[in-house]
Protein backbone atom coordinates (compact mmCIF):
# COMPACT_ATOMS: atom_id res chain seq x y z
CA UNK A 1 0.00 0.00 0.00
CA UNK A 2 1.22 3.14 -0.98
CA UNK A 3 1.74 5.65 1.82
CA UNK A 4 0.00 9.26 1.51
CA UNK A 5 0.10 12.25 3.31
CA UNK A 6 -3.12 13.88 3.02
CA UNK A 7 -2.80 17.70 3.92
CA UNK A 8 -5.62 19.76 5.11
CA UNK A 9 -9.17 18.87 3.39
CA UNK A 10 -7.79 15.52 1.70
CA UNK A 11 -9.68 11.75 3.41
CA UNK A 12 -7.83 9.84 6.04
CA UNK A 13 -4.79 7.82 4.80
CA UNK A 14 -7.34 4.84 4.65
CA UNK A 15 -9.83 6.23 2.72
CA UNK A 16 -7.48 7.23 -0.04
CA UNK A 17 -5.55 3.78 -0.06
CA UNK A 18 -8.98 1.83 -0.70
CA UNK A 19 -8.74 3.14 -4.47
CA UNK A 20 -5.04 2.87 -5.19
CA UNK A 21 -4.47 -0.52 -5.73
CA UNK A 22 -5.07 -1.65 -9.76
CA UNK A 23 -5.92 1.73 -10.10
CA UNK A 24 -7.50 2.09 -14.04
CA UNK A 25 -5.22 4.97 -14.50
CA UNK A 26 -6.02 5.41 -18.31
CA UNK A 27 -9.35 6.08 -17.75
CA UNK A 28 -8.74 8.15 -15.24
CA UNK A 29 -6.60 10.39 -17.31
CA UNK A 30 -8.83 10.46 -19.87
CA UNK A 31 -12.15 11.49 -17.30
CA UNK A 32 -9.61 14.69 -16.12
CA UNK A 33 -9.38 15.60 -19.16
CA UNK A 34 -13.18 15.71 -19.97
CA UNK A 35 -13.88 17.16 -17.09
CA UNK A 36 -11.59 19.84 -18.26
CA UNK A 37 -9.43 19.30 -15.34
CA UNK A 38 -5.17 20.60 -15.14
CA UNK A 39 -3.53 18.43 -13.11
CA UNK A 40 0.22 20.49 -11.97
CA UNK A 41 3.18 18.03 -10.47
CA UNK A 42 6.26 19.46 -8.56
CA UNK A 43 8.65 18.00 -6.92
CA UNK A 44 9.61 20.37 -4.62
CA UNK A 45 12.08 18.06 -3.09
CA UNK A 46 13.72 14.75 -4.19
CA UNK A 47 11.78 12.59 -1.88
CA UNK A 48 8.71 14.39 -1.58
CA UNK A 49 5.85 14.74 -4.57
CA UNK A 50 2.95 17.63 -4.59
CA UNK A 51 -0.20 16.50 -6.32
CA UNK A 52 -1.83 19.89 -7.45
CA UNK A 53 -5.42 19.46 -8.98
CA UNK A 54 -6.85 22.59 -10.32
CA UNK A 55 -10.49 23.90 -12.07
CA UNK A 56 -9.42 25.68 -15.36
CA UNK A 57 -13.00 27.19 -14.70
CA UNK A 58 -11.38 28.60 -11.75
CA UNK A 59 -8.39 31.25 -11.11
CA UNK A 60 -6.26 30.20 -8.71
CA UNK A 61 -2.53 28.67 -8.09
CA UNK A 62 -4.69 25.13 -7.77
CA UNK A 63 -5.03 23.69 -4.50
CA UNK A 64 -2.48 21.05 -2.84
CA UNK A 65 -4.22 17.84 -1.59
CA UNK A 66 -1.86 15.56 -0.41
CA UNK A 67 1.90 15.27 -0.77
CA UNK A 68 3.02 11.81 -0.92
CA UNK A 69 7.15 10.42 0.05
CA UNK A 70 8.07 8.87 -3.14
CA UNK A 71 10.78 5.44 -3.69
CA UNK A 72 13.12 5.64 -6.42
CA UNK A 73 11.74 2.14 -8.05
CA UNK A 74 7.72 3.12 -7.29
CA UNK A 75 7.88 6.63 -8.39
CA UNK A 76 5.84 6.37 -11.72
CA UNK A 77 3.21 4.08 -10.38
CA UNK A 78 3.50 6.08 -7.43
CA UNK A 79 2.51 8.96 -9.32
CA UNK A 80 -0.10 7.38 -10.77
CA UNK A 81 -1.48 5.93 -8.32
CA UNK A 82 -1.75 9.34 -6.16
CA UNK A 83 -3.52 10.88 -9.58
CA UNK A 84 -6.34 8.24 -8.91
CA UNK A 85 -6.28 8.92 -5.35
CA UNK A 86 -6.62 12.55 -5.97
CA UNK A 87 -9.62 12.16 -8.38
CA UNK A 88 -11.37 9.82 -5.71
CA UNK A 89 -11.33 12.16 -3.43
CA UNK A 90 -12.09 15.31 -5.83
CA UNK A 91 -15.68 15.48 -3.99
CA UNK A 92 -14.35 16.33 -0.29
CA UNK A 93 -11.12 17.83 -1.55
CA UNK A 94 -10.05 21.02 0.03
CA UNK A 95 -11.83 23.27 -2.31
CA UNK A 96 -13.58 26.35 -0.92
CA UNK A 97 -16.74 27.87 -0.60
CA UNK A 98 -18.01 31.59 -0.92
CA UNK A 99 -20.86 32.00 1.76
CA UNK A 100 -22.51 34.60 3.91
CA UNK A 101 -24.64 33.74 7.21
CA UNK A 102 -26.75 35.83 8.11
CA UNK A 103 -27.45 36.24 11.32
CA UNK A 104 -30.37 39.23 13.15
CA UNK A 105 -26.94 40.06 15.22
CA UNK A 106 -25.34 40.79 11.94
CA UNK A 107 -23.97 39.25 8.63
CA UNK A 108 -20.43 37.32 8.19
CA UNK A 109 -19.39 36.95 4.73
CA UNK A 110 -16.04 34.53 4.39
CA UNK A 111 -14.50 31.48 2.06
CA UNK A 112 -14.66 28.23 3.84
CA UNK A 113 -13.61 24.66 3.08
CA UNK A 114 -15.94 22.78 1.45
CA UNK A 115 -15.06 19.94 3.96
CA UNK A 116 -15.44 21.79 6.87
CA UNK A 117 -18.83 20.43 9.37
CA UNK A 118 -21.40 22.68 9.07
CA UNK A 119 -21.80 22.73 13.08
CA UNK A 120 -18.19 23.88 12.78
CA UNK A 121 -18.87 26.75 10.84
CA UNK A 122 -21.62 27.63 12.40
CA UNK A 123 -19.75 28.21 15.41
CA UNK A 124 -17.11 30.18 14.09
CA UNK A 125 -19.24 32.09 12.99
CA UNK A 126 -21.03 32.85 16.03
CA UNK A 127 -18.05 33.35 17.97
CA UNK A 128 -17.36 35.66 15.01
CA UNK A 129 -20.67 37.60 15.67
CA UNK A 130 -19.91 37.70 19.63
CA UNK A 131 -22.83 35.44 19.84
CA UNK A 132 -21.89 32.55 22.36
CA UNK A 133 -21.16 29.09 20.77
CA UNK A 134 -21.78 27.84 24.08
CA UNK A 135 -25.48 28.34 22.35
CA UNK A 136 -25.00 26.91 19.28
CA UNK A 137 -27.37 23.96 19.61
CA UNK A 138 -30.12 26.75 20.40
CA UNK A 139 -29.88 27.88 16.76
CA UNK A 140 -29.89 25.88 13.68
CA UNK A 141 -28.88 27.15 10.25
CA UNK A 142 -31.28 27.10 7.19
CA UNK A 143 -30.93 27.72 3.54
CA UNK A 144 -34.38 28.33 1.60
CA UNK A 145 -35.87 27.58 4.84
CA UNK A 146 -34.90 24.18 4.97
CA UNK A 147 -32.56 23.35 8.19
CA UNK A 148 -29.66 21.59 7.22
CA UNK A 149 -27.77 18.40 8.43
CA UNK A 150 -24.83 19.88 10.49
CA UNK A 151 -22.83 16.91 10.53
CA UNK A 152 -22.42 17.11 7.16
CA UNK A 153 -19.51 18.96 5.09
CA UNK A 154 -20.31 22.00 3.50
CA UNK A 155 -19.09 20.49 0.18
CA UNK A 156 -21.86 17.74 0.99
CA UNK A 157 -25.13 19.52 1.51
CA UNK A 158 -25.96 20.94 -2.17
CA UNK A 159 -24.98 24.59 -1.33
CA UNK A 160 -23.58 26.64 -3.86
CA UNK A 161 -20.91 29.40 -3.57
CA UNK A 162 -22.57 32.92 -3.18
CA UNK A 163 -25.72 31.06 -0.97
CA UNK A 164 -26.93 33.42 1.77
CA UNK A 165 -27.13 31.03 5.01
CA UNK A 166 -29.44 32.11 7.69
CA UNK A 167 -28.78 30.96 11.52
CA UNK A 168 -31.91 31.32 13.65
CA UNK A 169 -33.45 30.34 16.65
CA UNK A 170 -34.25 26.57 16.78
CA UNK A 171 -37.45 27.45 19.21
CA UNK A 172 -40.53 28.70 17.89
CA UNK A 173 -42.00 31.75 19.62
CA UNK A 174 -45.79 30.65 20.51
CA UNK A 175 -48.36 32.95 19.63
CA UNK B 1 -33.14 61.17 25.15
CA UNK B 2 -33.17 64.38 22.98
CA UNK B 3 -35.24 64.27 19.51
CA UNK B 4 -31.89 64.30 17.23
CA UNK B 5 -30.39 60.91 19.19
CA UNK B 6 -34.52 59.66 19.07
CA UNK B 7 -34.09 59.94 15.03
CA UNK B 8 -30.92 58.34 14.58
CA UNK B 9 -32.01 55.73 16.85
CA UNK B 10 -35.03 54.72 14.50
CA UNK B 11 -32.99 55.93 11.37
CA UNK B 12 -30.49 53.22 12.16
CA UNK B 13 -33.27 50.33 12.58
CA UNK B 14 -34.36 49.92 8.69
CA UNK B 15 -30.98 50.33 7.90
CA UNK B 16 -29.91 47.96 9.15
CA UNK B 17 -32.59 45.64 8.00
CA UNK B 18 -32.06 47.11 4.77
CA UNK B 19 -28.87 46.52 4.30
CA UNK B 20 -29.00 42.79 6.02
CA UNK B 21 -28.78 39.55 3.74
CA UNK B 22 -31.53 38.85 5.24
CA UNK B 23 -33.59 41.51 3.49
CA UNK B 24 -32.24 39.62 0.49
CA UNK B 25 -33.12 35.70 1.59
CA UNK B 26 -36.74 36.89 2.16
CA UNK B 27 -37.25 39.12 -0.34
CA UNK B 28 -38.30 42.15 2.15
CA UNK B 29 -39.40 45.36 0.36
CA UNK B 30 -39.38 48.48 2.26
CA UNK B 31 -40.91 51.99 2.37
CA UNK B 32 -40.67 54.59 4.84
CA UNK B 33 -43.33 57.59 5.37
CA UNK B 34 -41.86 59.55 8.13
CA UNK B 35 -41.67 57.21 11.63
CA UNK B 36 -44.03 54.55 9.85
CA UNK B 37 -41.85 51.86 8.31
CA UNK B 38 -43.67 49.39 6.07
CA UNK B 39 -42.38 45.63 4.99
CA UNK B 40 -43.81 43.51 2.08
CA UNK B 41 -43.73 40.08 3.19
CA UNK B 42 -44.00 37.18 0.79
CA UNK B 43 -43.78 33.59 1.58
CA UNK B 44 -40.76 32.06 -0.27
CA UNK B 45 -42.63 29.36 -1.32
CA UNK B 46 -45.72 30.94 -2.16
CA UNK B 47 -44.77 34.30 -3.71
CA UNK B 48 -47.89 35.00 -5.01
CA UNK B 49 -48.65 35.83 -1.38
CA UNK B 50 -47.80 39.27 -0.46
CA UNK B 51 -48.43 40.79 3.49
CA UNK B 52 -47.76 44.47 3.99
CA UNK B 53 -46.60 44.78 7.93
CA UNK B 54 -46.80 48.41 9.23
CA UNK B 55 -44.47 48.89 11.69
CA UNK B 56 -44.62 52.46 13.93
CA UNK B 57 -41.93 54.03 15.38
CA UNK B 58 -43.21 56.85 17.62
CA UNK B 59 -41.75 57.29 20.84
CA UNK B 60 -38.90 55.04 19.71
CA UNK B 61 -36.66 54.40 21.32
CA UNK B 62 -38.51 54.73 24.56
CA UNK B 63 -41.22 51.77 23.37
CA UNK B 64 -40.93 48.83 21.16
CA UNK B 65 -42.20 49.85 17.65
CA UNK B 66 -45.97 48.39 17.16
CA UNK B 67 -46.65 45.75 14.60
CA UNK B 68 -49.49 45.36 12.57
CA UNK B 69 -50.41 44.03 9.00
CA UNK B 70 -52.32 46.28 7.28
CA UNK B 71 -54.56 46.20 3.50
CA UNK B 72 -52.03 46.57 0.96
CA UNK B 73 -53.94 49.03 -1.05
CA UNK B 74 -55.48 51.39 1.90
CA UNK B 75 -52.69 51.09 4.61
CA UNK B 76 -55.50 50.56 7.19
CA UNK B 77 -55.63 47.93 9.48
CA UNK B 78 -58.19 44.79 8.22
CA UNK B 79 -58.33 41.76 9.71
CA UNK B 80 -58.01 40.10 6.58
CA UNK B 81 -54.91 41.38 6.03
CA UNK B 82 -53.44 39.14 8.63
CA UNK B 83 -51.67 35.60 7.63
CA UNK B 84 -53.18 33.25 9.30
CA UNK B 85 -51.36 31.87 12.47
CA UNK B 86 -49.60 35.20 12.67
CA UNK B 87 -51.93 37.46 14.93
CA UNK B 88 -52.55 37.15 18.48
CA UNK B 89 -55.91 36.52 19.88
CA UNK B 90 -56.02 39.09 22.84
CA UNK B 91 -56.43 42.94 21.79
CA UNK B 92 -55.17 45.35 20.94
CA UNK B 93 -54.14 42.98 17.95
CA UNK B 94 -50.46 42.38 17.38
CA UNK B 95 -47.78 39.44 17.22
CA UNK B 96 -46.31 38.15 20.23
CA UNK B 97 -42.28 38.00 19.74
CA UNK B 98 -40.21 40.06 21.64
CA UNK B 99 -39.59 43.28 19.73
CA UNK B 100 -42.73 44.40 19.03
CA UNK B 101 -44.55 46.84 21.20
CA UNK B 102 -47.68 44.85 21.52
CA UNK B 103 -45.72 42.05 23.07
CA UNK B 104 -44.07 44.25 25.95
CA UNK B 105 -46.66 46.00 26.60
CA UNK B 106 -49.74 44.24 26.66
CA UNK B 107 -49.30 40.48 26.40
CA UNK B 108 -46.09 39.96 28.49
CA UNK B 109 -46.13 43.72 30.40
CA UNK B 110 -44.59 42.96 33.28
CA UNK B 111 -42.54 40.18 32.38
CA UNK B 112 -39.29 40.40 33.83
CA UNK B 113 -37.34 37.50 31.66
CA UNK B 114 -38.97 40.47 28.28
CA UNK B 115 -38.01 43.67 29.57
CA UNK B 116 -37.75 46.44 26.18
CA UNK B 117 -34.28 47.03 25.32
CA UNK B 118 -33.93 48.54 21.77
CA UNK B 119 -30.40 47.32 21.78
CA UNK B 120 -31.62 43.76 22.56
CA UNK B 121 -34.57 44.03 20.07
CA UNK B 122 -33.09 45.14 16.72
CA UNK B 123 -35.75 45.77 14.37
CA UNK B 124 -34.02 42.40 12.03
CA UNK B 125 -35.23 40.22 15.63
CA UNK B 126 -39.15 40.66 15.47
CA UNK B 127 -39.12 41.05 11.51
CA UNK B 128 -37.38 37.64 11.08
CA UNK B 129 -39.51 35.94 12.62
CA UNK B 130 -42.96 37.08 12.14
CA UNK B 131 -42.09 36.09 8.51
CA UNK B 132 -41.10 32.67 10.19
CA UNK B 133 -44.76 32.96 11.64
CA UNK B 134 -45.94 34.04 7.90
CA UNK B 135 -44.35 31.30 6.33
CA UNK B 136 -46.03 28.50 8.64
CA UNK B 137 -48.85 29.78 8.74
CA UNK B 138 -49.33 29.69 5.20
CA UNK B 139 -47.95 26.36 5.36
CA UNK B 140 -44.87 27.28 3.32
Amino acid sequence: MTALYPRQGCRADADLGRYLPNAPVAAFLDELRAKRLQRHWCAQRPSVSVVRLRLTSKPGPGIVIFRRKTRSHEADSGVNAAMVAVYKAEVDMADKLHLTFSTTAGDFEDDFPANQPLHAAKRAVMDHLKLDPAKADDFVVTLGGNILDESKALGALGITDGSILIIERRDVTKI
Amino acid sequence: MDPETATAKFTEQPEAAKASAMAVVFGWQFSLDTLVLYVTLRPRRRSELAYLLRIGFDDFPRRAPSFVFVNASSRHPDDAAWPPGVRHGAQPPGICTPGTREFHENYHAGDGQYPWDHARFPLLVPLHEIHRMMERGVGA
